[in-house]
């Protein structure tokens, strides 16, 4: 999904490009492990949507305004809320979901390495499906987010705000300012001369 | 959506296209400056292709944008990129300035996630609108009761407005109103509020107009504009995908 994506293939935005590869990761992942008709795994869509409504609408999911938290975290939480819904979760049970998953990646910054959509973008997008199916575990097993998803979201709000400019999606700091991210920056710019 | 990045691709694509429905045609000349995360990384997100296949009229889910520099260059549109370190109120903002004979447009607009914009400059005018809903841009004379008319006639068309902003450059001076509303307006309607007095100039931006014809065929996404008003002036709403003229 994400390198279709890097390489500016089509694809849903779930919520961004960036993190379009945690929702289908998991529901597909979920259909191969307990056969969920493509139907059934339509309405989690509309699950993961509704999530990721509520957070735009109170926080942001781009990742140069909150940072990668806002990217990839926002694309866990879905992805977890819609995988309790999937399971036959409590709506309770996947707003604790998208706490939970939400709570893990506060303050993750966007380093994109080159400027690109790759390093550490692809990368995360694997770890943030294995975060979300553990969210919807834990949640389903009767784990609660003891601080409510409306509040862990308004924590982001903060976080983000607070994050330097250097974190958010300018390239000018994290992984893409370390020796070698800075390497690849000149490589590419060769390339592209 | 055409990847790699929502905002920094599918938001410039609209912010583009949104540029080219105020231009009301496709511009010969584009001027391009890119600001905040814009500015560093629009190499690696597409914007540039993005915001060159907005201006040829793409959507954002258009096979073409990563081939979006080469079509300009075949249609004839001249494209140069600027980066500033202006800080603008948010990270993901672009100056278009077009140009075509003797008309120009500038707007500035904003990509504030997940491929939403947000316009906030027109032609030296303050504004706000998103795109995603049927918006009426009209220039006109700052005027007593002049939105009542406008108001008015928009109510007897049967259009209800949901969002709507009044900027003006000074008392009894040139002002603009943006009107979202939640259905377009019939080129009737539109002829309407162009005969309205004060009136200089009525267009129509609706990024979600063509969406319909652009995903079923992308091909045919370049012809929708014909849908765009203000295209009275010659009366031919799609000569602008000719482009190239001299």
């Amino acid at each position: 999904m994400s390198e279709v994506n890097a390489s500016m293939g089509r694809i849903v935005a779930t919520p961004t490009a960036g993190s379009c590869g945690i929702l289908p990761g998991v529901l597909v992942s979920a259909q191969e492990r307990y056969g969920f008709t493509d139907e059934t795994a339509t309405m989690a869509l509309f699950a993961a949507g509704a999530i990721g409504y509520v957070i735009a609408n109170n926080s942001f999911v781009s990742g140069a305004e909150g940072g990668c938290q806002a990217e990839i975290g926002s694309a866990i939480a879905m992805a977890a809320g819609a995988m309790v819904e999937l399971r036959g979760g409590t709506p309770a049970q996947a707003a604790h979901a998208v706490g939970l998953a939400l709570k893990n990646t506060l303050g993750l910054i966007c380093d994109p390495v080159g400027g690109l959509v790759e390093i550490p973008c692809i990368v995360r997008n694997g770890f943030g499906a294995v975060t979300a199916l553990a969210a919807a575990d834990m949640a389903l097993a009767g784990v609660r987010s003891v601080i409510p998803s409306d509040e862990v979201i308004q924590v982001m709000l903060e976080v983000g705000s607070a994050m330097p400019e250097a974190h958010r999606e300018t390239a000018k700091g994290g992984l893409a300012q370390t020796p070698t991210g800075k390497k690849i920056l000149q490589q590419i710019k060769g390339r592209a001369d | 959506m055409v990847g790699p990045s929502s905002s920094h691709t599918a938001g410039a694509a609209r912010l583009g296209r949104a540029a080219r429905m105020l231009h009301e045609r496709q511009p010969q000349v584009a001027v391009i400056t890119l600001y905040g995360s814009f500015a560093e990384t629009y190499r690696g997100h597409g914007t540039d292709v993005a915001l060159v296949g907005g201006l040829l009229g793409y959507d954002t889910d258009d096979p073409r944008i990563p081939i979006a520099m080469t079509e300009a260059e075949r249609a004839g549109m001249q494209v140069t990129f600027r980066e500033s370190a202006e800080h603008m109120p948010h990270p993901n903002t672009v100056k278009l300035e077009l140009r075509s004979g003797g008309s120009e447009t500038v707007v500035i607009g904003a990509s504030i996630g997940g491929g939403n914009i947000e316009v906030g400059y027109v032609d030296g005018f303050d504004v706000r609108f998103s795109g995603v809903y049927p918006t009426l841009v009209l220039t006109h004379e700052d005027r007593t009761g002049f939105l009542a008319v406008v108001t008015t006639l928009l109510a007897a068309l049967q259009i209800n407005i949901g969002y709507m902003i009044v900027d003006r450059k000074g008392r009894k001076g040139e002002a603009m109103t943006v009107i979202e509303t939640d259905s377009p307006l019939a080129a009737e309607g539109l002829a309407s509020l162009a005969a309205l007095p004060g009136v200089q100039r009525v267009r129509t931006v609706d990024l979600t107009a063509e969406d319909d014809a652009s995903s079923a065929s992308p091909q045919s996404a370049a012809e929708g504009h014909a849908a765009t008003a203000g295209d009275t002036a010659d009366g031919t709403g799609t000569a602008d995908i000719q482009g190239g003229r001299p």
